[in-house]
C-alpha cells in the first residue's frame, strides 16, 4: 500500500499559459526516497507545495496514509497545511529569526513545555545540533541551518518529508557529505521523502527512486541505474549525465553509425535515435588499435577523470577516459564502442 | 485569504464600535464628581482660561458649588449649546459678544433672570430682553503711534480713516468678534449702504488685515501701522508689562460709532437642572469683588457702580459721553454683518 | 463637500467659483507652493549630493543636523520669526534695535522652507546613494564629460525621487495653515479655517467653495507628477550600499559645504530654538490675573498650562496612532500576501487621505456631520461634530500612509516562506500570524505607532476645527498664544513639542541601530 499516492495532478497558474503541472502521477511507498528531477522551471516544486497543501489541485488528487488530502472536481477537497503532517524543508530553510534554535524546533512540537523540549533535543541530536540550541539562526552558517531545519521537520515524526532544493544553498564541498548523513538518517528513521533537485548528480545519488520531469509532466520514473542506462527519451538521457545521440538506420539488433557497428539494446527497424555513455566509448591509439578515426577537438581535465569532445566525421562526440593515457588537441585517435547503445522511443 | 480578510473585518468592527461609542466621552478640563453638597453647575465659557479660572475658584471656595468649566470660542459654543438642545447639560453661558446670547435667547433656551440683577447695571450696559445680563464692559478705541503721528492730528470720527493721508497706515480686524459688533452697530446708526461703502473704502485705502486685536497693537509699536482700532484693554496689557510701550490710544469725538462700548455677557440655560446654583454664580460674577477683579485685573469697566476705579481707564461720565447710541440689543445680528462682510470682500 | 457647495447658495450671490478674493487667495497658494519648492531644491539638490557623492568631512553628522528642522512644526517656525523681531522681540531686546522680521508672503516662504527641507534632502539623498555607479562610469569611459553625464545620466536617475519629494513639499504647503495664518499671508487654507472658525453657516458654504479650490490644486499637482512618472522607469539595480568612489573636495570647496549646511542649521534649527529659549527664560507668571493684590492669587508659573496640554495632546493623539496602525496592518498584509487589482487600490487610498489638505478634510467631515447626513442618521451626525471620535478618526485616516510604509517594511522580515513553515509544521492561520509574523512585524509596527503619534500631536488644522470644544493640544496652545502676540506663554508648549518629537524620533533611531 502505497504511502503517498499522487494522481493526475494539474495546475495551472494563468489561464493563457500552458499548465505548470500537467497530470502528473506517482506513488511513493513508506521509508522510500523519491528524487523529483528536472530543469528550472519544470513544475517540480510546484508539485511539492501541492502536496503539501500550500497549493490548490486544479485536477487531480493526492492520497497520503489512507486519507484524501487533496480532491479536485466535482466535489474538492483540500485539507489545510496544518492538519497535513507531512513536513517540509525549504530551500532556504525556513528558519525563524526571532527565535533560539531549540524554540525553532520545540515550535512544531505538541504537548507541556517539558516535553517539547526533551523531544526538540532528541531531534537536534539526530543532526548533530544540539550544542547550538541556544543560538539564533542568523548566528549559524549555511549548513548548520539546514540542519537545524530538518530537525525542525523531523521533530513532529512525520512519515513523509519534503525538501526542496535543499542543498543547493551548501557549498560544493559540504553537498556530498551532508547528502550522505541526511540519506543515512531518513532510512534509520524510516522516513520517506520526496527531494526536488535540478542537480542530476544529486538525484543518482541520493534517490531511491528518481521520477524525471519536463514541462509539468513525468518522463519517466525509475530506480537511479535504470533512468540512467535505459533512459526512455532524449530528454531524460540527457538530462541525467552527459550522453551522445546519434541517428541511425536500425536493421534488427545493428546498425551503422559514424562509430562503426553498433549493437542495439533491442530489436528495431528503421531510423532512430540511440544513446551512448561517454564512458562506454574506449579510446586508443590509431595505430594500435581498429576502429573509427576521429581528431581531438578539446579535453576538459578534472582532476578524477577527461572528458573529450572528439570529432568524428561532422559530429562531435563526447568520450569519458581516464587519466592513464592522455591524447592532446589535433591528436588523432580511435574510437570503440564497448556497450550496447540504447534505443529512444520516437517521440 | 480568509485570514487578512478576517483581520480588516475585525479593524473595521472596531473602528465604527469606536466611532459610534466614543461620542460621549469628551475630554473634560476639570472632574466631575456630584459628591459636594451644595451641589455643582457646568459653564459654557466663551472668554479666556487665564483670565476667568481665579473668579471661578473663588466662587467654588466660598459657596462649596463645584464648577465644571467648558471653554471654547463664543461661536462655537453657542453653536454646540443650539446643536445640543434640550440635551444640555450647560447651566450658565458666558460669552464674549453680545450677539452669541441674542441667538440663544431667539432660539428660546435661555431662562429668565432676577429682575434685581437689573437694577445696578448703567445704561450702556442694559439689554431691553432681560433674558442675559453683561458682566463687564469694554469699549472700542483709536489706537495710535505717538511718535508717527501727533495727536492734533488724530482723526475725529471712524469715517475720517478712508482718508488719502492714512493710504496704508491703519490697521484692522474683520474676522475679530469685536470688530463685527462694531459693524453691526454701524449699520444700525448709518444703514448698510453707507457701513458697505465705508468698508470698501477702507479697503481702497490699503488697512493692513489682522487675526486678533493683539497684533494691531503689536504692530503699532513695531512700526508697521500708525493708526489702529482694537479694544480698550489690550493697549494697558501691554503698558502694565512695559511701562514705555510707544503706543497710546484715545476715544473719536464723542458720539461717533468708533467709541461703541460692549459688553460680555452671561445668560442661564432654559434646560438647567441647577437654576439656583446658576443664579448664585451670575450674582457672584456680578459682585463687587469681582467686577472690582475685572477692572483692575484686566482693565476692563465695571458694569456695577460702587467698584474701585481704575486709573488707568476713563471715568464712567466721560464712557458715557464718548458712547454712541446703541442698544445693545441691536448688536445681535450678526448674520447681516457677515453677509455685509463678505460683500465687501473681507471675509 | 461639492454637493454643498453648488447646492446651498440660496440668498447668497451666485458669484462664480473664481472670484476676486478667492483668485488672489489661489494665486497667493500657487506662488507660495512653487517658491517654496525652488528655494528648498536649491538648497537641498546640493547638500544631498555633498552628503552621498562628495567626501565632505562629518557628512553623517552634517545630515542629521539637516534632517533636525523635522522636529520644529511649522507653526513653532512661525511663533520664532514673530518672536525674534518687532518691538519687544529678542533682536530688540539683545541689540536695541527694533529689526521688523519679514511676514506675509516672505515669512511664509522662510519657514515654510525651513520646515520642508529635510524631506526633499532625504528624498534625494537616498536616491543618490542608489543611483547606479556602473552608468555613469560606463559614460565616462565613452568619454563624456562630467557635466555631461550629471546631466544625461545622474538627473534623469533622480526624477522619480525629485517628483515623489516635489510632490511632498507642494502638497505640505498648499495644506498649511499653522504658518500662513500667522504670518497673516492670505491663502486658501487660511480662508477655509477662518470660515470654518466662525461657525455661521453663511461662511461654511464660502468655507466649501474655497475647500473645491483648494481640492482641486492638490489634484492637478499630482495628476502632474503622475504624467511626468508615466515616461520614467524605475529600473533600481539593486540594493544599496554599492562602493563607490566619493569626489574629492578641495579646501575651499570642503569649506563651502560646512557654510552650507550650517547657514541652513542655523536658520532652521539654531534661531528658532534660541527665540523659545529667551522667551521661556522669564519664567514667572505673566497673565491678567496674576496680582496678588485683589485676593484672586493665581500663582500658577508657566509650566502649569503645558501639563493639561499635554495630556489633551495624548488623549488625541495615542487612539488615533492605535487606530492608524491597527488599519495599517491588514492593509499592508492584504498587499504583500494577496495582491490582486483590490489590494492594490486598497493600498493607495490612504495616500488619498494624506495628499488631502488637512483644512479641506476637515470641512468635509464637518459638512457630513452637520448637513450631509441623511434623515434617520441625522442625531449620529450631530454627535459626532466635534467628538473624540471624529477627531481621532480624522487623524488615522490622514496619517494613515505614514502607518503603512513602516510596516510595509517590518513585513520584509515576516516573509511569506516563514508563515508556510509554520503551517508545515502543524499551526494554523491564526497562530501563524500571532506567533510567527506579528512578532517580526513588532519594529515595522512600533515605528508606525510613533509616527502617526508625533504627527498627530504636531497637528494643526484638524485638531483646531474637530476637537471637542474646550480642547487644548500643544500644538492649539501654542497657535493661539503667537496669535494673540503673548509670546512669553508660547515657549514651554513649543519646548514641549520639540522635546517629545525629538526624544521619540531618538528612541526610534536607536532601536532601528540595535535591530539594524
Amino acid at each position: 500500500m502505497a504511502l503517498l499516492s499522487v494522481q493526475n495532478l494539474t495546475k495551472r497558474f494563468h489561464v493563457d499559459h500552458p499548465a505548470a503541472v500537467d497530470g502528473v502521477s506517482f506513488d511513493v511507498q513508506p521509508g522510500e526516497i523519491l528524487v523529483l528531477l528536472g530543469p528550472s522551471g519544470c513544475g517540480k516544486t510546484t508539485v511539492l507545495r501541492m502536496i503539501a497543501g500550500f497549493e490548490h489541485a486544479d485536477r487531480g488528487s493526492v492520497r497520503f496514509d489512507g486519507q484524501t488530502l487533496t480532491q479536485a472536481g466535482d466535489t474538492p477537497k483540500h485539507v489545510r497545511p496544518e492538519h497535513r503532517n507531512i513536513g517540509f524543508v525549504f530551500q532556504d530553510y525556513a528558519l525563524f529569526p526571532h527565535m533560539s534554535v531549540i524554540r525553532n524546533v520545540m515550535y512544531g512540537l505538541h504537548g507541556k513545555r517539558s516535553d517539547r523540549r526533551v523531544r526538540a533535543l532528541q531531534a537536534l541530536d539526530l543532526v548533530g545540533m544540539t550544542d547550538y540550541a541556544e543560538r539564533r539562526p542568523h548566528e549559524l552558517s549555511g549548513g548548520q541551518q539546514q540542519r537545524v531545519a530538518l530537525a525542525r521537520s523531523l521533530g513532529p515524526s512525520p512519515r513523509l518529508i519534503l525538501l526542496d532544493e535543499p542543498f543547493s544553498n551548501l557549498d560544493a564541498s559540504l553537498r556530498e557529505n551532508t547528502r550522505q548523513e541526511m540519506r543515512k538518517l531518513l532510512h534509520e528513521q524510516d522516513m520517506a521523502a520526496i527531494l526536488v533537485t535540478h542537480d542530476q548528480e544529486e538525484a543518482l545519488s541520493f534517490a531511491d527512486r528518481i521520477a524525471v520531469m519536463s514541462a509539468g509532466r513525468i518522463e519517466q520514473v525509475g530506480a537511479p541505474r535504470d533512468v540512467y542506462e535505459q533512459p526512455t527519451s532524449a530528454f531524460a538521457a540527457t538530462l541525467l549525465g552527459r550522453v551522445n545521440l546519434l541517428q541511425v538506420n536500425a536493421n534488427g539488433c545493428e546498425a551503422d553509425s559514424i562509430l562503426g557497428r553498433l549493437r542495439l539494446d533491442r530489436e528495431v527497424h528503421g531510423p532512430i535515435t540511440v544513446a551512448i555513455r561517454p564512458e562506454h566509448i574506449l579510446l586508443s591509439d590509431p595505430s594500435e588499435a581498429n576502429g573509427v578515426h576521429g581528431t581531438v577537438v578539446s579535453q576538459d581535465y578534472k582532476g578524477h577523470d577527461l572528458t573529450y569532445r572528439i570529432q568524428v566525421d561532422e559530429q562531435i562526440v563526447t568520450v569519458q577516459s581516464d587519466c592513464r593515457t592522455t591524447y592532446p588537441e589535433e591528436a588523432s585517435v580511435a574510437l570503440r564502442v564497448v556497450a550496447d547503445a540504447v534505443v529512444l522511443p520516437a517521440k | 485569504m480568509l485570514l487578512a480578510r478576517r483581520v480588516l473585518l475585525i479593524a473595521l468592527l472596531t473602528l465604527t464600535v469606536s466611532v459610534l461609542g466614543l461620542p460621549g466621552c469628551e475630554s473634560e478640563d476639570t472632574p466631575n464628581p456630584d459628591a459636594s453638597e451644595a451641589g455643582s453647575i457646568e459653564v459654557y465659557c466663551g472668554r479666556s482660561q487665564s483670565l476667568v479660572e481665579p473668579i471661578i475658584e473663588r466662587f467654588e471656595k466660598e459657596t462649596g458649588i463645584t464648577v465644571n468649566v467648558r471653554y471654547g470660542k463664543t461661536s462655537q459654543l453657542a453653536l454646540t449649546l443650539q446643536t445640543e438642545g434640550e440635551r444640555t447639560d450647560a447651566d450658565v453661558f458666558w460669552a464674549q459678544d453680545v450677539s452669541s446670547l441674542g441667538l440663544l435667547a431667539e432660539a428660546d433656551l435661555v431662562a429668565p433672570l432676577d429682575e434685581k440683577l437689573f437694577e445696578n447695571l448703567p445704561a450702556w450696559a442694559q439689554p431691553a430682553s432681560k433674558k442675559w445680563i453683561a458682566t463687564s464692559g469694554r469699549a472700542r478705541v483709536l489706537a495710535y503711534a505717538p511718535s508717527r503721528v501727533n495727536e492734533a492730528d488724530l482723526p475725529q470720527s471712524v469715517f475720517d480713516l478712508t482718508d488719502a493721508k492714512w493710504q496704508g497706515r491703519v490697521g484692522w480686524a474683520p474676522t475679530n468678534g469685536s470688530f463685527q459688533a462694531f459693524v453691526t452697530a454701524m449699520r444700525q446708526t448709518h444703514g448698510d449702504a453707507r457701513t458697505l461703502e465705508w468698508l470698501n473704502a477702507m479697503k481702497a485705502n490699503g488697512a493692513k488685515v489682522y487675526p486678533k486685536n493683539t497684533p494691531i497693537v503689536q504692530a503699532l509699536a513695531d512700526g508697521e501701522i500708525d493708526l489702529g482700532i482694537p479694544n480698550h484693554y489690550y493697549l494697558l496689557r501691554f503698558q502694565a508689562k512695559d511701562p514705555a510701550f510707544p503706543v497710546a490710544q484715545a476715544f473719536f469725538k464723542d458720539g461717533d460709532v468708533g467709541n461703541l462700548v460692549m459688553v460680555a455677557g452671561a445668560c442661564v440655560l432654559k434646560e438647567s437642572k441647577n437654576q439656583e446654583n446658576a443664579d448664585a454664580f451670575i450674582r457672584f460674577v456680578l459682585s463687587t469683588e469681582s467686577q472690582r477683579y475685572f477692572t483692575i485685573g484686566n482693565n476692563e469697566y465695571p458694569v456695577v457702580s460702587g467698584v474701585e476705579q481704575n486709573e488707568k481707564l476713563v471715568s464712567e461720565e466721560a464712557l458715557r459721553a464718548a458712547a454712541p447710541a446703541v442698544e445693545l440689543d441691536d448688536l445681535q445680528d450678526l448674520e447681516g454683518t457677515l453677509g455685509l462682510l463678505t460683500r465687501a470682500g473681507l471675509l | 463637500m461639492v454637493a454643498y457647495a453648488f447646492s446651498v447658495g440660496g440668498d447668497s450671490d451666485p458669484t462664480p467659483l473664481l472670484r476676486g478674493e478667492n483668485l488672489t487667495r489661489l494665486i497667493n497658494t500657487v506662488t507660495l507652493a512653487v517658491g517654496v519648492l525652488c528655494i528648498v531644491t536649491l538648497l537641498a539638490a546640493p547638500m544631498a549630493w555633498l552628503a552621498a557623492r562628495s567626501n565632505l568631512a562629518l557628512r553623517t553628522t552634517l545630515s542629521v543636523l539637516a534632517v533636525l528642522p523635522l522636529a520644529i512644526p511649522g507653526y513653532v517656525m512661525a511663533y520664532a520669526l514673530k518672536g525674534m523681531g518687532g518691538y519687544g522681540g529678542m533682536i530688540s531686546a539683545w541689540a536695541g534695535v527694533n529689526i521688523n522680521t519679514p511676514t506675509g508672503y516672505w515669512g511664509a516662504l522662510l519657514c515654510l522652507s525651513a520646515y520642508n527641507l529635510p524631506y526633499m534632502f532625504l528624498t534625494l539623498r537616498a536616491a543618490m546613494f542608489s543611483v547606479d555607479p556602473s552608468l555613469e562610469e560606463a559614460a565616462f569611459s565613452l568619454g563624456r564629460s562630467r557635466l555631461s553625464v550629471a546631466r544625461n545620466v545622474l538627473l534623469p536617475q533622480l526624477l522619480p525621487a525629485f517628483l515623489a519629494g516635489s510632490m511632498l513639499v507642494l502638497l505640505h504647503v498648499i495644506a498649511d495653515f499653522g504658518v500662513v495664518s500667522l504670518m497673516r499671508f492670505e491663502t486658501l487654507s487660511y480662508d477655509v479655517f477662518l470660515k470654518l472658525e466662525s461657525g455661521h453657516s453663511t461662511s461654511r458654504y464660502l468655507a466649501s467653495r474655497s475647500g473645491l479650490l483648494l481640492m482641486g490644486l492638490a489634484a492637478v499637482f499630482i495628476a502632474m507628477e503622475m504624467y511626468l512618472l508615466r515616461r520614467v522607469r524605475l529600473d533600481r539595480a539593486g540594493t544599496g550600499n554599492v562602493r563607490r568612489r566619493r569626489i574629492r573636495l578641495s579646501a575651499l570647496w570642503q569649506t563651502a559645504g560646512f557654510a552650507l549646511f550650517g547657514v541652513v542649521f542655523l536658520v532652521s534649527v539654531i534661531t528658532p530654538v534660541t527665540t523659545i529659549v529667551y522667551w521661556a527664560w522669564p519664567a514667572d507668571a505673566i497673565g491678567a490675573a496674576g496680582d496678588a493684590s485683589f485676593g484672586f492669587e493665581s500663582n500658577r508659573s508657566l509650566m502649569y498650562g503645558v501639563w493639561p496640554a499635554l495630556w489633551d495632546s495624548i488623549y488625541c493623539s495615542m487612539p488615533a496612532a492605535l487606530l492608524a496602525t491597527g488599519l495599517a496592518i491588514p492593509i499592508a498584509l492584504l498587499r504583500a500576501r494577496y495582491p490582486s487589482r483590490r489590494a492594490f487600490v486598497l493600498e493607495r487610498l490612504p495616500y488619498i487621505g494624506y495628499a488631502t489638505p488637512a483644512l479641506v478634510f476637515a470641512l468635509s467631515l464637518v459638512l457630513v456631520c452637520l448637513w450631509g447626513m441623511p434623515g434617520p442618521l441625522r442625531g449620529i451626525g450631530s454627535a459626532l461634530y466635534q467628538s473624540l471620535s471624529l477627531l481621532v478618526y480624522a487623524y488615522a485616516i490622514h496619517f494613515l500612509a505614514e502607518a503603512v510604509g513602516p510596516i510595509r517594511s517590518g513585513l520584509y522580515l515576516a516573509r511569506p516562506r516563514l508563515e508556510e513553515a509554520s503551517r508545515s509544521l502543524g499551526h494554523g492561520r491564526w497562530q501563524t500570524f500571532f506567533q510567527i509574523t506579528l512578532p517580526l512585524m513588532r519594529h515595522g509596527v512600533i515605528v508606525s505607532l510613533v509616527l502617526v503619534f508625533i504627527s498627530c500631536m504636531k497637528e494643526l488644522p484638524l485638531t483646531m476645527i474637530l476637537s471637542p470644544t474646550g480642547t487644548q493640544t500643544l500644538a492649539m496652545a501654542v497657535w493661539s498664544n503667537t496669535e494673540e502676540v503673548l509670546y512669553d506663554r508660547v515657549a514651554p508648549y513649543a519646548l514641549a513639542i520639540m522635546l517629545i518629537s525629538s526624544v521619540l524620533v531618538g528612541i526610534l533611531l536607536m532601536r532601528g541601530r540595535e535591530n539594524n
